[in-house]
């Protein structure tokens, strides 16, 4: 029994680290804001939004596997949000019921575990049932591969006479004839492998012949009523013989517990995306499902692609963009300063990423090759420690990129380098940014350096594309790009101050 | 052969002399202490550290070692030998607690186990060893008195009781019926586990690591009344078993072999010692059977490394650097200079270390080794306390030395580590030089490390090795040693890349 809603062959890890880069995507690409979103306030389904969309996809046939689960949960909102409350009401009640016994002598007494675990799998099994009638109710609504198989295994895991046998099992462990234990012997004679013994069907016949085990009196041994050494001794060799039936029974609580956990954990991300989708598509601004390149292609096509963090912003709608870079693996951004440059990267690692959790992208049509991770180095606004310098700071930072980052990634450059002159910036920039593109990274890159972008342009004209913020002629910024080569003396005066703070 | 004095670790059969109770001067300069812990303390049962405080006297008992190791080394051998001591060590475990138990049944039933283990360990080394061709003379006596002794009446008789009683006993299986204040005590029929019949119907919901809440009991060896009274019960529905175990302690009492005991003690000291090798074999620190010679007064080393540092590093997955050393016809003396913290005191320990190794008949930390077979070593290291009496400070080594040169043979080994180093140059230079004569004139064998470069000019004697340093990056320290006049160059230090990040570093980062 596991819901694989994510997966169609495995739970999500939820144990696993975030990415080592998280801290710094959601905050170049100003994530934070769309998990709020997706969140409505929820602090649960802010933690799992934020973990499962950092952790990207890296196979086309997760993705596909996931928007088919996304779009009829989209097309039935209303049966996905039932079953999300389901899931949250057994994890809500178990905790009602495992206050009771536990107290601070429960870790070391079998007796206790066992009596919380009996007490927790009669509320689950009641649970189960539920579930299961939901399932009957439903599964005729779903024929994606992940919510078809779910529902398939709700109605025929959970069947009545399954349901049954855990009542009879939960009735057993009552004990009322006494328990029952065997042993054998273990080191220096002692009692060893005790374990709890079913009396079974022929437990008349048993209870005849220890009738008659008790008629000799010399096989049985009575503890005497004050006798509190023999007691705890009694009380002991009774914990030894429940304690492998307690661990199962605790173990088997656990289990149906994690699979509510897990169905809960899974349906979060979804209830995330309908609320985003809620959210963006009730102020009008359009969102596709994506459709990732055959493996080996390499490119990005984008229609009125735009940044969804920044429209959640605005009252209006925001602008988007539309360019072909088919074959390349470098876009170089150029042009006039907050002239949509730093968003409309952001808008391209955002898509890139939610296309690899699964989701929908903020555009009127993205396509792009699956990448195996995102990596950001934008120029920071303001330096709280400046004890390193700030370039120092920079490329200590782009160091440590480069122990995370490998072939196949995405890497987006905004304004690296930027805090040094233009000569030394431009040379660390084209060594560094060849030598990524050599190694297999995509870049995107950001810059004002003229002669940086220029050298691209040069060399490298085949794999780069090149992207302009314009100025309109009577000065009013566009902040849409176009395609087109770096200007010389774009505003030079003007970007050296913004850098430098005085003038050159 | 007489049966009482077998031994692994000395041909002529000698007592207890290869035992040293005192670790010797020396051991202390040359690291050999933290060496020895490092080995000895992979063997927890028995005390090997003193096996490595005396030194061989002859070539002879040399090689006996040095075929028990070579025998030792290859993995059959070193298993067969492993299993039956790691036996040895449940034996005498099992031996203690049934000293240690107050119950009879119990007594008797931790000394049937132990005599199981300890015959099922004899025959399986026994059998082992049949199987192998030994080459060296310490392992095939052993192998002769083991085959001697398997077939005696009063190893197969121990060997067949306990068999049949550890069987007859793991065949006992009973049942409690706990109510109440009442616990009856029953015959087992077959019932049915309950706890994995609950598990087997959740089994559906299975995680991949489910927690385990079973609660840990505390183990007593000795048992409390009630279980007392369980099992005179027990004992009354199986008493054949019983007696027979009751007779069985009474007839076996010191059952071990002296031989085999004695063996298991002495082995261990190529146990541990061969362990530590694999362990930084497999950090690409190989060990080489040294060549000694008693008349040729030459030494030739090569990929020889420091073995305490070696240990040291090994915790960090790393090994230190190696390097060679070279005496050839008339050379006596190599002056080690050059830059600080350049690996220079390690240079001299390993050498050391090397040759005292070499004595004790074992495997030495070096790709290769010619050796001159020493008859003492001497250390004079700077003392490092007691800083502000330079006055005494320098008289004491005065004295020390002279005590060395006193005892000192033109066979002797005499290792010199910053001699004088707390006086001006200038005296250091002129008591340096005073003293290498001497030991020259005595024809001595040393490794003298010193900041002062000219002493490496002084006698023809002497080769000179400096701390190798690369002229593109003069900052970083190489820990390897070259044979090559003492220039006293200065070593400036470089501006590297410090982030990495050029083209070429970070593709060769990319790469990795």
């Amino acid at each position: 029994m596991r819901a694989f809603l994510l997966f169609e062959d495995r739970d999500f890890d939820q144990d696993a680290p975030s990415p080592a880069n998280s801290e710094s995507l959601a905050g170049d690409l100003e994530l934070e804001r769309l998990f709020e979103t997706m969140a409505r306030g929820d602090k649960y389904l802010l933690r799992v939004v934020r973990q499962v969309v950092l952790a990207s996809l890296s196979e086309s046939t997760e993705i596909a596997y996931r928007q088919g689960v996304l779009k009829e949960c989209i097309a039935r909102s209303e049966v996905a949000r039932e079953m999300y409350s389901l899931a949250e009401e057994a994890l809500t009640g178990i905790n009602k019921v495992s206050f009771l016994g536990v107290g601070f002598f429960s870790r070391e007494n079998p007796e206790l575990t066992l009596h919380r675990a009996v007490q927790q799998l009669r509320y689950l099994s009641e649970m189960l049932s539920r579930l299961r009638e939901f399932g009957v109710r439903n599964s005729a609504l779903f024929s994606s591969a992940g919510l078809a198989r779910f529902f398939e295994m709700l109605v025929t895991e959970l069947d009545p006479e399954y349901l049954g046998k855990i009542k009879e099992h939960l009735e057993q462990l009552r004990f009322r004839d006494g328990v029952l234990v065997g042993a054998e012997l273990g080191d220096g004679h002692k009692g060893a492998n005790y374990t709890i013994r079913t009396m079974g069907p022929a437990k008349q016949s048993w209870l005849k012949k220890a009738a008659q085990a008790l008629s000799r009196t010399s096989d049985v041994i009575v503890i005497p009523e004050r006798d509190e050494p023999g007691f705890r001794a009694l009380e002991e060799l009774r914990g030894r013989g429940i304690n492998s039936a307690a661990n199962a029974v605790a173990r088997s609580s656990d289990h149906v517990l994690s699979f509510f956990s897990a169905l809960r954990f899974e349906l979060a991300f979804y209830i995330g995306c309908l609320n985003l989708h809620e959210a963006l598509r009730g102020k009008g601004e359009p969102v596709c499902f994506p459709e990732p390149l055959r493996l080996g292609d390499v490119g990005m096509e984008a229609e009125g692609l735009y940044d969804a963090s920044l429209s959640l912003r605005l009252n209006g709608r925001c602008v988007g963009n539309s360019f072909n870079a088919d074959g390349k693996v470098l876009i170089v951004v150029t042009g006039v300063n907050r002239g949509g440059k730093s968003t409309f990267v952001r808008s391209v690692g955002q898509a890139q990423l939610m296309m690899q959790a699964g989701m929908y992208v903020a555009a009127n049509k993205f396509n792009t090759d699956v990448r195996n991770g995102v990596f950001t180095h934008f120029k920071r606004e303001e330096d709280k420690d400046m004890a390193g310098g700030k370039l120092e700071e920079e490329l200590s930072r782009m160091s440590g990129i480069v122990e995370q980052i490998s072939v196949g990634d995405l890497l987006i450059l905004n304004e690296s380098f930027a805090s040094t002159n233009e000569r030394e910036g431009s040379q660390i920039g084209r060594g560094f940014v060849t030598a990524m593109l050599d190694s297999g990274v995509k870049v995107f890159l950001v810059t004002h350096f003229y002669e940086l972008a220029s050298s691209f342009a040069r060399a490298d004209g085949e794999r780069a594309l090149f992207l302009r913020a314009n100025r309109e002629d009577d000065g009013a910024r566009s902040f849409r790009l176009v395609e087109g080569e770096a200007l010389s003396t774009v505003h030079g005066e003007d970007i050296y101050r913004e850098i430098f703070g005085s003038s050159p | 052969m007489t049966s009482g004095s077998l031994s692994v670790l000395q041909g002529r059969g000698g007592a207890e002399d290869h035992f040293g109770s005192e670790p010797p001067l020396f051991f202390g300069d040359l690291n050999l202490d933290q060496v020895v812990n490092g080995i000895s303390g992979r063997c927890s049962s028995h005390e090997v550290a003193p096996f490595f405080f005396h030194s061989l006297a002859s070539l002879g008992e040399i090689r006996y070692r040095q075929e028990v190791f070579r025998d030792l080394e290859r993995s059959e051998v070193f298993d067969a030998v492993s299993r039956f001591c790691s036996s040895m060590r449940v034996v005498m475990s099992d031996l203690e607690q049934s000293n240690k138990l107050y119950n009879l049944r119990q007594r008797q039933r931790w000394f049937i186990d132990s005599a199981g283990v300890y015959s099922k360990a004899v025959s399986a080394f026994d059998r082992d060893l049949r199987g192998i061709s030994l080459e060296s003379v310490g392992l095939k006596n052993i192998a002769d008195h083991l085959s001697r002794y398997v077939d005696s009446k009063d190893f197969t008789s121990l060997r067949s009781e306990a068999e049949k009683l550890q069987a007859e006993f793991s065949e006992v299986r009973y049942n409690l019926l706990i109510k109440a204040n009442k616990i009856t005590v029953t015959g087992f029929d077959g019932e049915e586990d309950f706890g994995s019949r609950v598990e087997e119907t959740f089994q559906r919901f299975a995680q991949v690591a489910g927690r385990d809440y079973r609660v840990k009991y505390a183990s007593w060896p000795d048992m409390n009344r009630v279980e007392e009274e369980i099992l005179e019960i027990v004992v009354r529905m199986h008493p054949g078993v019983f007696e027979a175990a009751a007779g069985f302690s009474a007839r076996h009492s010191g059952f071990i072999d002296n031989i085999l005991a004695t063996f298991d003690h002495e082995v261990q000291f190529y146990l541990a010692y061969i362990h530590q090798m694999r362990e930084l074999e497999r950090l690409g620190l190989g060990f080489c059977y040294p060549l000694l010679s008693g008349d040729k007064k030459e030494f030739y080393v090569s990929g020889g490394f420091d073995l305490a540092l070696a240990q040291k590093l090994a915790r960090e997955g790393k090994a230190p650097v190696r390097n060679d050393y070279e005496l050839g016809p008339g050379e006596r003396i190599i002056v080690v200079s050059g830059p600080n913290s350049g690996g220079k005191t390690t240079y001299a320990r390993a050498f050391g270390q090397i040759n005292y190794l070499a004595s004790l008949g074992c495997p030495v930390p070096a790709r290769r080794a010619e050796l001159f077979f020493c008859d003492q070593i001497f250390t004079h290291f700077e003392i490092e306390e007691d800083l502000d009496n330079l006055r005494g400070k320098l008289e004491d080594e005065l004295v020390r030395i002279h005590g060395i040169l006193g005892k000192a043979t033109g066979r002797s080994l005499i290792i010199m580590n910053e001699s004088f180093g707390s006086t001006a140059s200038g005296d250091a230079m002129i008591l340096g030089r005073a003293v290498l004569s001497q030991i020259a004139e005595l024809g001595a064998t040393c490794v003298c490390v010193t900041f002062i470069d000219e002493l490496s000019r002084i006698s023809q004697e002497i080769v000179s090795v400096v701390a190798k340093v690369l002229p593109d990056d003069p900052g970083v320290r190489t820990f390897e040693m070259e044979a090559r006049p003492a220039d006293g160059q200065a070593y400036a230090s470089a501006i590297s890349d410090k982030y990495g990040l050029s083209y070429e570093s970070v593709m060769g980062r990319m790469r990795k």
